[in-house]
């Protein structure tokens, strides 16, 4: 325990004392609360803030109470049509990111495991790509069948192919190799990698900007439009993540043992590998590889709260929801008034976090 | 009750358990015991329903591979040989996964994980994180979990099992015996209790019910002086053995009798 969350709840003794007993359920409840008025704080902020400057509160209430005087016409549209999206796509992507992220690392029992790193990112972007170049050519038939949902589909089955193929590679008599799973990734997302160069090749000078663009992580295109082709995936699956948290925290004691605790673990890791590929395909799908939120938004809740995925979880839809946000407001910050790919800095950010994780805990690799 | 007609388990072209036909009662302490890769930790796999196996397995006469896993976790508990804990849990959280499945009351839970953790006798270390304990109480603390899932020994009027695999491998003496004193307890009070032991003497000591376990078949099987007898355990562990009275009390002793000349059979 860190002396910054003694500190946090320094006046509230009963919950100081239960986390002293071991028991920081209450500590976890309290950290959620905050983090949720974080969220419509930052989310108020990523409002308010752009070329127009009008102040977040004046923006948050002229919208909650309708009155116009306080924000003009201009400020209204921009608001509603190019912020609003841009603010509630980039919550519930960091969210996705987050939660998906936690999933799969109490899937795989190990902190590392994130669909960034070991290729499923990168396996749902061969997915979308090639709904990018040959959505209009040999795809066209299927692509005409989804709709709006076709590139988030297809990052579906991307991302769905290659988690099922990590576990089966990793995990072997019910135990997860960390090194095989790393190592597995790296092939994986080199294999995919491969084809994703091949639709780039093909590629015409209008797709390629597309997949360029897209490769580098960005919220700065969102629209409602793609807000809808993605909410319905990605809000279920954070909403009923907590539903997982049981069987999650008995697989940290090992396959036989969530047996021995009643969970039916082949039915169950099924459950987990789809729910991963589907949000993190749908988070791909919209804004392209934003990588590290899922690895570094568990590791610090963990820290603060705790394993246990009954409160991990929704600590994680949160805090990810306010990480993407903030890496969207020094994207647009820091270079401004052009703005950079968010992917670069949730990179600058997570990359270097990853070696500090590895740096504090050498003997991972030998789990 | 437990009964197991006929077990058979094969891993790809061994063939581990060959045939067992076993039964264990409620209110009696059985022990398997036998030599490294007789078979035992494989048994007990089968007998909890962990692995496949062909035969039939019945615990309190219902077949358990027609079970749910989550009725299975109401009726037996299972300590495994090792357990692995892949994140910065707290002792108390530790335990109280052993509340894992159906609804609870969390201040029910909170006070059982606290009985659990007392006995075995790692009341203060329930703040603690589980992977700064020794060996021995890491092991006490999984008992601990164990017995936070299956607590009260018959429920719903049908006895629980609980099934130990070399519970006490990593224990000091005096904690050796206090948790097998605690399985006991268990089985005396209605329980059905399934341990695998290597220590011969406190099979001795403890056992209600031995059996011996030799190349994936029941050697012998009965009461512990039936089955602990120098000529069995030679034939079975392949070195002399002696038996005999401890000097007060009903105890028996088994020793191995290693003299200069002896000559010890490759297994």
């Amino acid at each position: 325990m860190s002396s910054t969350d003694l500190d946090l709840r320094g006046t509230l003794d009963g919950v100081r004392a239960s986390a002293a007993r071991g028991d920081r359920s209450a500590v976890a409840r309290l950290v959620i609360f905050i983090l949720a008025i974080a969220l419509a704080v930052a989310g108020m902020f990523s409002l308010g803030s752009g070329a127009t400057d009008s102040s977040a509160l004046a923006v948050t209430w002229a919208l909650i109470t309708g009155d116009d005087s306080a924000i003009t016409l201009v400020e209204r549209i921009v608001i509603l049509d190019i912020r609003a999206p841009r603010t509630v796509l980039g919550i519930i992507v960091g969210a996705s990111l987050a939660v998906s992220g936690a999933i799969m690392q109490g899937l795989f029992r190990n902190p590392l495991a994130d669909p960034g790193i070991v290729g499923v990112s990168a396996g749902a972007g061969l997915g979308a790509s090639s709904f990018i170049v040959l959505g209009s050519g040999v795809l066209a038939p299927i692509s005409a069948f989804f709709g709006i949902y076709d590139v988030p589909f297809a990052a579906f089955i991307g991302g769905l192919v290659t988690t099922f193929l990590l576990y089966r590679v990793s995990t072997q008599n019910g135990r997860t190799s960390v090194a095989t799973m790393l190592l597995a990734g790296i092939a994986l997302g080199a294999l995919t990698n491969a084809f994703t160069g091949l639709l780039v090749f093909w590629a015409d000078d209008n797709q390629l900007r597309d997949l360029n663009f897209w490769g580098l992580g960005s919220v700065a295109g969102a629209t409602w439009l793609k807000f809808w082709a993605v909410a319905p995936i990605i809000l279920p699956i954070i909403i009923l993540a907590p539903m997982m948290a049981k069987g999650l925290n008995a697989m940290t004691l090992g396959e036989a043992t969530a047996h021995h605790l009643g969970v039916n673990v082949q039915v169950f890791k099924r459950i987990a590998i789809v729910a991963v590929a589907a949000s993190t395909g749908a988070a791909v799908a919209v804004t392209g590889g934003i990588g590290f939120v899922g690895i570094v938004v568990p590791h610090l809740l963990r820290l603060l709260i705790g394993p246990d995925h009954r409160y991990l979880l929704p600590a994680c839809a949160l805090l990810g929801g306010i990480m993407l946000l903030f890496a969207d407001a020094i994207a647009r910050q820091i270079v401004a008034p052009a703005e950079l790919p968010i992917g670069i800095v949730t990179a600058t950010i997570g990359a270097p976090f990853f070696l500090w994780i590895l740096l504090k805990r050498r003997g991972i690799l030998d789990m | 009750m437990l009964q197991a007609s006929e077990v058979h388990v094969r891993f790809d072209s061994a063939h581990i358990v060959k045939g067992v036909d076993i039964a264990a009662n409620p209110g009696e302490f059985t022990t398997i015991i036998g030599p490294n890769g007789s078979g035992k930790t494989t048994l007990l796999r089968a007998l909890t329903g962990e692995i496949k196996f062909d035969g039939t397995v019945l615990m309190n006469g219902y077949d358990i591979r027609n079970a749910k896993p989550r009725d299975l976790a109401t009726w037996r508990g299972v300590l495994p040989q090792s357990a692995q804990l892949s994140f910065p849990f707290t002792v108390h959280e530790v335990v109280r996964l052993g509340l894992t499945m159906g609804v609870h009351d969390p201040e029910r839970d909170n006070e059982r994980v606290k009985e659990a953790l007392a006995a075995v006798d790692m009341s203060g270390f329930s703040g603690r994180f589980y992977q700064e304990l020794s060996g021995g109480e890491a092991q006490r603390v999984q008992l601990a979990r164990v017995l936070s899932q299956v607590w009260e020994p018959v429920f719903d009027g049908r006895p629980r099992s609980l099934f130990l695999d070399e519970p006490i491998s990593s224990l000091d003496i005096k904690h050796q015996i206090q948790i097998l004193s605690l399985a006991l307890d268990y089985a005396r009070r209605g329980g059905t209790v399934i341990a695998v032991l290597h220590d011969l003497n406190l099979t001795a000591h403890f056992s209600d019910h031995v059996i011996l376990l030799n190349r994936g078949q029941v050697h012998s099987d009965g009461k512990p002086k039936e089955v602990l007898t120098a000529q069995n355990l030679e034939q079975v562990y392949g070195c002399p053995m002696a038996v005999g009275a401890v000097p007060r009390g009903q105890d028996f002793f088994v020793l191995p009798e290693i003299t200069a000349a002896t000559n010890l059979e490759a297994s």
